[in-house]
């Protein structure tokens, strides 16, 4: 009987100090630098985003803030790995559409679910698709484009970045919506694509304001519609698709901080702060508007329902993109 | 006039001693991990993003730059004296380079690097500096027909680059090209000889790929041979080339730049295609094409002066149009973003600064590269001194770490360790590895293009010789296999008649 008590006792003891060390560890965090998951190589526009953010978010949380790049499965090997760390809040993921909407139901095998494997620290932002043409094409507005492509036989050949990405299922939406004939012609990546379309191999193509910014302002391409709700800052004189009555072309390409799932809430509460924090720096604003990405800070439970929302609304549209469809 | 002016703006900016210090930090900095296999100028520049974030953009761009060329010469020191080329790049340096070092010859090999890179290097500054927009103007009239026409001129040229029995490197070609293939299908994302392991989704790594074809799987049948074949166990005639070897440096290295300074231009392959072109043509227009591949000073030199001049116009379409041709382009503009620098045409214009700064010092750097590695290839010479048996763990463990880094994902050590063995049964077989890189590197972008012209012209094969450039390229194309095919005959004919006179 006694032994049984020591025991008991040893062993509450031993539970409350745990509880202790996890409370104050909590209560202390951060109290050693944080690593923030990039799901693709560094240099691209996920990287510039996360570094532009890291370098706000760190000072805000009072640790340093180390970028591990992460690249492969078209976002999915970073997300897979961050899922499995300790959900302590020390390892952070940058999540997006490639690794929370498309990979996971390209890829089943991925293992882990976008909404159950992490818990959903904040948004950081969006970014919108821009429709753009090479600068002598005869397309002027995109009921041009559409015209055309309704009476063309063959359809109207644009370019595309990848075959499995946000753009794609954009292109999906464009074609089906305007019930006029589109056909893509894929390319390895934005920069081929884009060298494509200021050399006139292509007309047309479904890109982003941050990879055909400087052909934009080169005067080799130039845009014609874009995604967003409202007109962004970078492009004032570009219509939204909403504008020219396709509501339904409304397309958001977010990015949002996610941990393991089984964080406490109060390190979620810490990190959403440092992120509101950081995205309404007006340095930081200045510089990602520059690059056509607009911060839109966001409580946990405000990102968690958003992203279970579009979970659940892209997997039709993303499983028409799948091999042998 | 203009770009005179210009020029000297340039060298202001770039002779500053904040710059000068970068530059010299970027170039040491390359050799160095040049030097460590696998650990690419890539990876290095990515770690080092965020002191680049807090440089002054001209400073930051410069060291960036110096760490890309840096590493260019710095790979083909290993390449030279252990068979591990540490750039995908310096996988063709190491045909002769490691061949003149085995026959003691390391020393020539590594100044013949150092003095060919450092002419391409000059030229291609100069190149740059007054051709920058022509370039541009010829990049951007590359289509799909085109690249998939110089592809396959490049393979059908290369196919000649190894000796031994013609069926036996197009067997090998062909197998490249399979394992080239392994992975996503850009067009329709389907999983390709992937057999249901994720990792292998992203296909295999080039720098993994080479440095376990050659460098491991060389350290397997040097064990398996008993340490003969090792570079270590000759004596070292002479640390420095003579009289004669440098002036057989000259021609090469000029050919080399020019090929160099065009390939690098085109996005995608850049500095590693151009020393494969490079070699091979060194090779067709040699009187002694039986000595490529045995340990000729010419194979040295031509590759690494393409590899060099192809890295240095690779940064062309960055600066004029704001396209990265490839990773470490595509870092440098990430950097110019994040402080707030579109990069494109109107840096030029808005950023002279900033534009000839960096173009002056890529010449500066290859001055300091020059400066730095001649006196310093005794050093690299006496490393061949330490036993070969101690010095096989040293470079496993920086093939492993230099495989591991490029994606941070153990899955590349392991594809390294399985192709090493690939290698060791291909060289076991009596075949040869060079024709697997090529088919590796060309297959896929061959395929790409192919399917992308057709895509473009709605199925219609024509578009492949209707268009100038594709056309005059497909008909060299053709040319050149009926020339082989020729020249394979008169062979056979002679054979025969051989045969038949002593029958």
């Amino acid at each position: 009987m006694g032994f049984l008590k020591a025991l008991a006792v040893a062993g509450f003891i031993g539970l409350s100090a745990a509880a202790t060390t996890s409370a104050m560890a909590q209560e202390n965090y951060p109290s050693q630098p944080v690593t923030l998951i990039i799901t693709f190589a560094p240099g691209g526009g996920n990287d510039v985003v996360g570094r532009m953010f890291a370098d706000k978010i760190g000072p805000a949380l009072g640790q340093p803030i180390v970028v591990e790049n992460r690249a492969g499965g078209g976002g999915t090997t970073g997300a897979a790995h961050a899922a499995k760390q300790k959900p302590d809040g020390y390892t952070i993921l940058m999540a997006n559409g490639a690794s929370h909407l498309i990979g996971p139901v390209l890829f089943p095998d991925v293992g882990y679910d976008p909404v159950k494997s992490f818990d959903h620290a904040g948004l950081l932002g969006e970014q919108y698709v821009l429709l753009v043409v090479n600068a002598k094409s005869k397309y002027q507005s995109f009921k041009d484009l559409v015209d055309e492509a309704r009476t063309s036989e063959r359809g109207i050949k644009y370019g595309l970045a990848s075959a499995a990405s946000i753009n794609t299922v954009f292109a999906n939406r464009m074609t089906k919506t305007t019930g006029a004939r589109f056909a893509p012609v894929i390319y390895n990546g934005g920069a081929p694509a884009l060298t494509a379309l200021a050399g006139g191999e292509i007309e047309v193509m479904i890109s982003a304001y941050s990879e055909a910014a400087p052909h934009i302002q080169s005067g080799a391409v130039r845009p014609i519609a874009i995604s967003s709700t409202k007109r962004i800052g970078a492009l004032p004189d570009v219509p939204t698709f909403a504008e020219l009555g396709y509501e339904a072309l409304n397309m958001r390409n977010w990015y949002g901080i996610e941990t393991p799932a089984g964080t406490p809430k109060e390190v979620i509460g810490k990190l959403n702060e440092a992120i509101r924090k950081a995205g309404s720096d007006p340095e930081l604003i200045q510089k990602l508007n520059q690059i056509g990405f607009v911060p839109t800070p966001t409580t946990p439970e405000d990102y968690a329902s958003f992203l279970a929302e579009q979970v659940a609304t892209w997997r039709t549209e993303v499983e028409a993109i799948k091999p042998g469809k | 006039m203009e770009t005179l002016q210009n020029l000297e703006l340039g060298l202001l900016t770039a002779l500053q001693w904040h710059n000068l210090v970068a530059c010299f930090t970027g170039a040491l900095l390359g050799t160095i991990i040049g030097i460590l296999p696998g650990v690419g100028a890539a990876a290095t520049i990515a770690l080092l993003m965020p002191t680049a974030v807090v440089l002054p953009a001209d400073t930051a761009l410069i060291m960036m730059a110096g760490i890309f060329y840096g590493a260019q010469y710095g790979g083909s020191i290993t390449a030279i004296l252990v068979n591990v080329p540490g750039e995908g790049s310096s996988a063709i340096t190491a045909l002769d380079g490691y061949n003149m070092a085995k026959q003691g010859r390391a020393g020539p090999a590594l100044a013949a690097a150092a003095i060919s890179s450092f002419i391409a290097g000059t030229l291609t500054a100069l190149i740059i500096a007054l051709f920058a927009a022509p370039l541009t103007r010829v990049a951007l009239s590359f289509g799909a027909p085109e690249y998939f026409a110089t592809m396959l001129l490049g393979l059908i040229f290369c196919a000649s680059i190894s000796g031994g029995s013609m069926l036996n490197a197009l067997a090998m070609v062909l197998f490249g090209i399979m394992l080239g293939l392994i992975g996503t299908d850009v067009f329709t994302v389907a999983s390709r000889f992937t057999f249901g392991i994720p990792a292998l989704r992203d296909g295999i790594d080039i720098v993994t790929f080479a440095i376990a074809l050659f460098g491991i799987s060389d350290i397997l049948i040097n064990l398996a041979t008993g340490l003969q074949g090792a570079a270590g166990s000759r004596a070292i005639d002479r640390v420095f080339p003579s009289r004669a070897d440098l002036g057989r440096i000259i021609m090469p290295s000029l050919r080399g730049t020019g090929i160099g300074a065009l390939m690098g231009v085109l996005p995608g392959g850049g500095a590693t295609l151009s020393s494969f072109a490079a070699y091979a043509i060194e090779k067709r227009v040699s009187r002694t094409p039986e000595k490529f591949g045995t340990g000729h000073i010419e194979g040295v030199a031509a590759p690494e002066a393409a590899n060099n001049a192809g890295a240095q116009t690779s940064f062309i379409p960055l600066l004029t149009l704001g396209i990265p041709g490839n990773a470490v382009t595509a870092l440098m503009a990430g950097a110019l973003m994040i402080q707030g620098i579109v990069p494109g045409p109107q840096v030029a214009i808005n950023q002279p600064q900033l534009f000839w700064g960096f173009i002056a010092s890529m010449w500066v750097g290859n001055v300091i590269l020059l400066v730095l590695n001649l006196p310093l290839v005794r050093i690299w010479v006496a490393l061949l001194r330490i036993p070969y048996a101690t010095l096989v763990p040293w470079i496993i463990v920086f093939a492993c770490v230099g495989a591991y880094s490029v994606n941070n994902n153990t899955a590349d050590v392991y594809m390294m360790a399985a192709i090493s063995v690939i290698g060791l049964l291909v060289v076991r077989f009596g075949c040869q590895p060079v024709p697997i890189l090529l088919g590796f590197i060309l297959g896929p972008l061959i395929e790409e293009n192919l399917r992308r012209s057709l895509v473009l012209s709605d199925g219609d094969f024509s578009v492949l010789f209707t268009r100038p450039i594709s056309g005059t390229l497909m008909a060299a194309s053709i040319l050149l296999l009926l020339l082989m095919a020729y020249l394979t005959r008169r062979k056979m004919v002679g054979f025969r008649k051989l045969v038949e006179d002593d029958v």
